[in-house]
C-alpha cells in the first residue's frame, strides 16, 4: 500500500501542557483511501493534522510525504499547502473574505492562478456543493452548515492531492452531512486522498476505507474498518462507542455469518439479513410484512 | 425597494455593525460602481465643509433620499443610524453651549445664577455655534451613512487599493473587519450564557468584570484560530483581494447627481451673497 504521508514517532507538546500531544506517533495514511481517524477528544486528532500541514513542528521523529521528509522553508511549506489541504472544525477560522465566491478564491489568487483559471474553479465547486445560490451572501449571513460547505469548497478549489477534515460533520444537520460528503465522494473520485477526524463512529465505520485509531498522542490500532471493529470494542479508547452495524454483526451467531464479508452500511445489512432469513427456511414476506402464504 | 432590504431591520437583536453590512450588500445601490459611488461621496463631503450651513441641511436631506429612495434602505434603520451617531453630537453640547463665569456684555441667551457672582450661562453666540456645527455633523453624517450603506466593504477595500493605499494598511483593515464579527459573537454568546443561566437585568461590577475577561480571552482564542486558519489556507504575507468587477454606471443616477451638485454650486455662487446683500440692506449698512 502507497503512503500519502508517515509520522515516524513524531513527538509534540505544546508549552504548558503535562503531557505530550503527539506521543511517539508512528502512523501511515494510504494514498488514495478514504482515512478515518478517530479517537476522544484531546487524543491528538487536530494536532495530527496541523502536522501534516506544517503548521506545527515535530519536537522530535519526521514526517514523510511521498517518501520524502518534510521541509519547513517557506517555499517548501507553500508547496506543502497547496498540495495538503486542511479544513478546520470551527469554519469561522478559515473564512477571511466577504462572499463564499470571493472566499473561495483566496488560496487560489495567492497561488498565483489567472482570473480566469480562478473564477472557473470558484464556480465549479460551489456548484459541487450546493452552494451557487449563495455565493454572493455575505459570509456571517449563512448558516453553520453553509459555512462549513464553504471553508471545504475553499481547499477543495486548490484540488489538493491530500486532504484532511477535522469533525467535518459537526454542527450539520443530515441534508448539509449529505451534501459535504457528496463533494468528498467527488473530489476522492478525481484522486484525492481524504482524511477525516470524527467522533461518529457510524459515519466513520460506513465511510472509511481505513481507521486509525488515536489514544493520548499514540496509534492504538489502524486498519480496514471491519478489522478493527471485528473483536468488539477491545481495541478501542475505553468509552468510545462500538459504531451500531458492527455491534449487530457482532451479535448475530457465528455459524449465520461465518465468512460473509461485514456490512457496511443499512442497506448492505439488510440483504444479508433478507438472505439469511431465507436460507434459514422462514416463510418470504410481502413488503408490508405481511407473510406470504404457501403456495403449496 | 429590493425585497430583502427590511429583514435586517424586522430582526430587533442584530447588532449595528451586522446591520449596516447587511444593507451594503442588499441594497439597490449595490450594483452601481464602488468608485462612483466613493468619488460622488468625496465631492459631497467637500461641499459639506466648504457650503453655507442652510446648503449643508439640503445636502443632509439630498444625501437621505439617495439612501432612502435610491437605495431603499428602510426609513426605521437609516434613522436609527442617523440619530446614535447624532447622540455623539448630542453629548458635546454642554461643552459647547454653557459657560461658567460673568456673562459681562456678551448677550446672553440664559443663565443660571450660582454663588459669589459666579453664573452657568448659554450666550446667543454659543447657539449659533452649536447650531452651525450641527449642520455640518448633519450633512457630513448623511454623506457617510450613504457610502456605508450602499458599498460593502470589499468593495471600499478595492476602492482604497485603487487609490493606493499600502497593501498592509488593507490587510489590517480586512482582518479587523473580520474579526469585529467574531468578537460581536464572542460577546453576543457570553451575553446568552448570562442570560440562560438566571442572569437579571441588573449587572453586578464583579460580573462586569468577568464578563469582560471572558471575553479578552474568547477574543484571543479567536484571533489564535483566525490566524492558524489563514495558515492553512496558504497565507504568505500578502492577502490578494479579488480584483474589482466592471459595472456600468446608469447615466440617470450620474446625471442627477451632476444636477444637484451644479445646483448646490449656483445656489452658494448666486442666491446666498444675493440673500446676505439683502440681508445687509435691511440692516441699513
Amino acid at each position: 500500500m502507497e503512503a500519502s504521508l508517515t509520522f515516524e514517532n513524531v513527538v509534540y507538546q505544546y508549552p504548558d501542557a503535562a503531557e505530550p500531544a503527539l506521543n511517539h506517533l508512528t502512523v501511515t495514511i494510504p494514498k488514495g483511501l478514504k482515512t478515518a481517524v478517530i479517537g476522544h477528544n484531546g487524543s491528538g486528532k487536530s494536532t495530527f493534522f496541523l502536522h501534516a500541514v506544517g503548521v506545527l513542528r515535530p519536537q522530535h521523529g519526521q514526517i514523510l510525504k511521498a517518501g520524502e521528509v518534510l521541509g519547513y522553508s517557506k517555499k517548501e511549506l507553500a508547496g506543502l499547502r497547496r498540495a495538503v489541504g486542511l479544513v478546520l472544525q470551527d469554519p469561522e477560522q478559515q473564512l477571511i473574505l466577504g462572499t463564499p465566491l470571493e472566499d473561495v478564491s483566496f488560496g487560489l489568487r495567492g497561488a498565483g492562478l489567472e482570473e480566469g483559471e480562478i473564477r472557473s474553479r470558484c464556480l465549479e465547486v460551489l456548484e459541487q456543493l450546493g452552494l451557487a445560490g449563495l455565493r454572493d451572501r455575505p459570509i456571517h449571513q449563512l448558516s453553520m452548515g453553509q459555512k462549513k460547505r464553504v471553508s471545504l469548497a475553499g481547499v477543495l478549489a486548490m484540488r489538493p492531492e491530500l486532504l484532511l477534515l477535522d469533525e467535518p460533520t459537526s454542527y450539520l444537520d443530515p441534508l448539509s452531512e449529505t451534501q459535504l460528503l457528496a463533494g468528498l465522494e467527488t473530489a476522492c473520485s478525481e484522486g484525492a486522498t481524504l482524511v477525516m477526524a470524527t467522533h461518529d463512529m457510524n459515519l466513520a465505520y460506513r465511510w472509511a476505507d481505513w481507521i486509525i485509531v488515536l489514544d493520548h498522542g499514540t496509534c492504538r490500532a489502524s486498519g480496514r474498518p471491519e478489522e478493527i471493529f471485528a473483536g468488539g470494542d477491545n481495541r478501542l479508547p475505553a468509552g468510545l462507542a462500538m459504531p451500531l452495524l458492527a455491534d449487530l454483526w457482532a451479535g448475530l451467531p457465528r455459524h449465520y455469518v461465518a465468512g460473509r464479508p461485514a456490512p457496511r452500511d443499512a442497506e448492505q445489512f439488510l440483504g444479508v439479513l433478507t438472505e439469511l432469513l431465507a436460507q434459514s427456511g422462514t416463510p418470504e414476506c410481502r413488503e408490508d410484512g405481511m407473510e406470504i402464504p404457501d403456495k403449496a | 425597494m429590493p425585497p430583502d432590504c427590511g429583514r435586517a431591520e424586522a430582526n430587533g437583536a442584530v447588532p449595528m455593525l451586522r446591520r449596516i453590512d447587511d444593507l451594503s450588500y442588499r441594497n439597490a445601490l449595490r450594483a452601481v460602481p464602488p468608485l462612483w459611488k466613493s468619488l460622488f461621496t468625496a465631492v459631497m463631503l467637500v461641499l459639506s465643509y466648504t457650503l453655507h450651513p442652510a446648503l449643508q441641511l439640503v445636502i443632509c436631506g439630498w444625501m437621505m433620499h439617495w439612501c432612502l429612495r435610491h437605495a431603499g434602505i428602510p426609513l426605521r434603520a437609516y434613522g436609527m443610524l442617523f440619530g446614535t451617531a447624532l447622540l455623539f453630537y448630542a453629548l458635546s453640547l454642554p461643552a459647547l453651549l454653557v459657560e461658567l463665569g460673568q456673562p459681562g456684555n456678551a448677550g446672553t441667551a440664559m443663565g443660571l445664577p450660582l454663588t459669589g457672582g459666579l453664573q452657568l450661562y448659554v450666550t446667543a453666540e454659543g447657539v449659533s455655534r452649536a447650531g452651525l456645527l450641527l449642520a455640518r455633523v448633519m450633512a457630513c453624517l448623511s454623506c457617510f451613512l450613504f457610502l456605508m450603506l450602499t458599498t460593502p466593504f470589499m468593495e471600499l477595500l478595492q476602492v482604497l487599493r485603487r487609490l493606493r493605499l499600502p497593501q498592509l494598511v488593507l490587510e489590517l483593515m480586512l482582518v479587523t473587519y473580520r474579526f469585529l464579527f467574531l468578537l460581536s459573537d464572542t460577546a453576543h454568546g457570553l451575553l446568552l450564557a448570562r442570560r440562560l443561566r438566571g442572569g437579571g437585568r441588573r449587572i453586578t461590577l464583579k460580573e462586569t468584570a468577568g464578563l469582560g475577561s471572558a471575553l479578552l480571552a474568547g477574543a484571543m482564542r479567536r484571533y489564535r484560530g483566525l490566524a492558524q486558519g489563514m495558515t492553512v489556507r496558504g497565507y504568505t504575507g500578502e492577502i490578494a483581494l479579488p480584483p474589482a468587477e466592471q459595472r456600468k454606471l446608469p447615466s440617470g443616477l450620474a446625471a442627477r447627481a451632476a444636477a444637484g451638485i451644479a445646483v448646490l454650486l449656483v445656489a452658494q455662487l448666486w442666491l446666498l451673497p444675493a440673500l446676505a446683500s439683502e440681508g445687509f440692506r435691511s440692516c441699513g449698512l
